[in-house]
């Protein structure tokens, strides 16, 4: 039960996971198109669009830890010869780790300790090529200030095993993963790069399931499309005639909506089936655009029934700004065994009112 | 403070419309319009109900839906399966390998089924 992050942007919303820190230069957005997704219908994309950029990022917190597995689609467009960074860990402070850079002029991918081309740790054993998506796995295992172990995969390939010191602070650990443009720089050549980003997990290395490399996972969104078997809230803003609909906009937005105050109250969806083959699934998450009706206190707590079970997550505490909320399910609780496709093809999700 | 000894003078004015009312009083001028408004009757400078409530904050939920992370199937749409009967495909039942010179439950490729003749997946 150890995964610890998962988004696929495929709200449309770049808003749905991590936070941005927004440099000059750098445009973040999620796109259907200029990439085409790896999975899903978006991705994330993080465009080079002056001549002089500063440090523009998504960070993704996923709590402290020693040992994580990180696995993100990349797809690099970079339309100059300089080898640049295009993803970081950084510890509980902010202060980084060590980070991956993509070289085009060799197509290789390189660890380095610390943030920049200063300390290379680890050479990738093989290029990879431009504007292909390819799926990285990265683990990142701290032991003490001068050992550790970093591994990186590319399509399921083993490319860089380091074994030594991958931490540049005194912290021993790691916290948040960071994807984007991480140096600034000056180069008019670049204008027009692009990193793209899809299917980002993070699992650490605890329980049974996704405790490891996460692999050639895909991660989709599966929208409302039928009422449930409870419809207790009322629907507010844009009336499109039933609670599902309300709910099924991408991107979301609080312009249609259902509501409730009572205590209890529970909207449950019926959701589109899986239309791919699928071989396993690691995970399953409620995904909430929610938000309270003033600023006095509310929660929502994510609820999902699979069969006659109904597995209502921790309430989430909900503000007068719309935010994303969710709750993930590594196992069907119906069964407590892994998901299977006629289970999530048969699950209800929605909220309650707490 | 400078702003509260204004809205004194303010009352002040009040007084002045009182001293009009009583010269309408007198019938000298018997086609006096008083002030319209407050100051025409008698004056009341604020009132509130003080109601402690608990309010209906409401939940809203604007979108979402069950985001899954799965790993696509490596098996071919079109892989051969045998049900103990027949062959078919799209099913779950076993896969069958060809490991000449017969047909196997095991292996590591499986027969797919190329419109009129079968193979074996790459």
């Amino acid at each position: 039960m150890t995964r610890l992050l998962t988004t696929g942007y495929e709200t449309g919303d770049v808003a749905e996971a991590g936070a941005l820190v927004q440099g000059t230069g750098v445009v973040v957005s999620v796109v259907n198109t200029a990439p085409t997704p790896r999975a899903g219908a978006y991705c994330l994309k993080t465009t080079v669009n002056a001549t002089t950029w500063t440090i523009t990022t998504k960070g993704f917190n996923f709590g402290l830890k020693t040992e994580v597995w990180v696995r993100f689609a990349f797809l690099a467009h970079q339309l100059s010869s300089v080898e640049y960074m295009f993803a970081q860990m950084a510890d509980s402070a902010g202060g980084a780790q060590c980070c991956l850079t993509f070289n085009p002029t060799d197509g290789l991918i390189r660890l380095y300790r610390g943030t920049g081309t200063t300390t290379l740790l680890a050479t990738a054993s093989a290029s990879v090529a431009q504007d292909t998506w390819m799926v990285i796995d990265w683990r990142t295992q701290t032991l003490t200030t001068t050992t550790g172990a970093s591994e990186v995969w590319v399509n399921g390939n083993r490319l860089i095993n380091f074994s030594g010191d991958n931490t540049n602070t005194a912290n021993v650990n790691v916290q948040t993963l960071l994807l984007g443009f991480l140096s600034g720089a000056t180069n008019a050549g670049a204008n027009g790069s692009y990193w793209a980003y899809d299917d980002i997990a993070v699992n650490d290395t605890a329980g049974t399931l996704n405790n490891g490399r996460a692999g050639d996972g895909r991660v989709i969104l599966l929208l409302p499309n039928g009422a449930g078997s409870s419809t207790q809230f009322a629907r507010g803003g844009t009336d499109t005639g039933a609670n599902y609909s309300q709910v099924s906009e991408v991107p979301p937005s609080m312009a249609q909506y259902n509501a409730s105050a009572v205590v209890g109250n529970r909207d449950l969806y019926a959701h589109q089936d899986l239309a791919v083959a699928v071989q396993a699934i690691n995970s399953v998450e409620v995904v909430a655009l929610a938000m309270n009706s003033d600023a006095g206190g509310g929660n929502l707590a994510p609820t999902l029934k699979s069969g006659a079970t109904v597995a209502e997550a921790t309430a989430v505490g909900l503000t007068s700004t719309a935010v994303y909320v969710g709750a993930r399910w590594e196992t069907d609780p119906a069964t407590t065994a892994a998901w299977t496709v006629a289970g999530v093809n048969a699950l209800e999700a929605g909220v309650t009112v707490r | 403070m400078t702003d509260r000894q204004v809205g004194s003078e303010g009352l002040n004015v009040d007084l002045a419309v009182a001293v009009e009312r009583r010269l309408a009083g007198g019938g000298i001028q018997i086609d006096f319009s008083p002030p319209s408004g407050p100051l025409a009757g008698n004056q009341l400078a604020g009132l509130g109900l003080n109601l402690d409530v608990v309010p209906t904050a409401q939940r809203r939920l604007g979108g979402g839906g069950l985001m899954v992370d799965y790993i696509p199937s490596t098996i071919p749409l079109n892989a051969v399966r045998w049900s103990n009967v027949a062959f078919e495909a799209g099913t779950s039942s076993p896969l069958v390998y060809w490991i000449s010179p017969a047909f196997q439950v095991s292996g590591t490729k499986p027969v797919v089924w190329l419109t009129d003749h079968f193979g074996v997946a790459s």
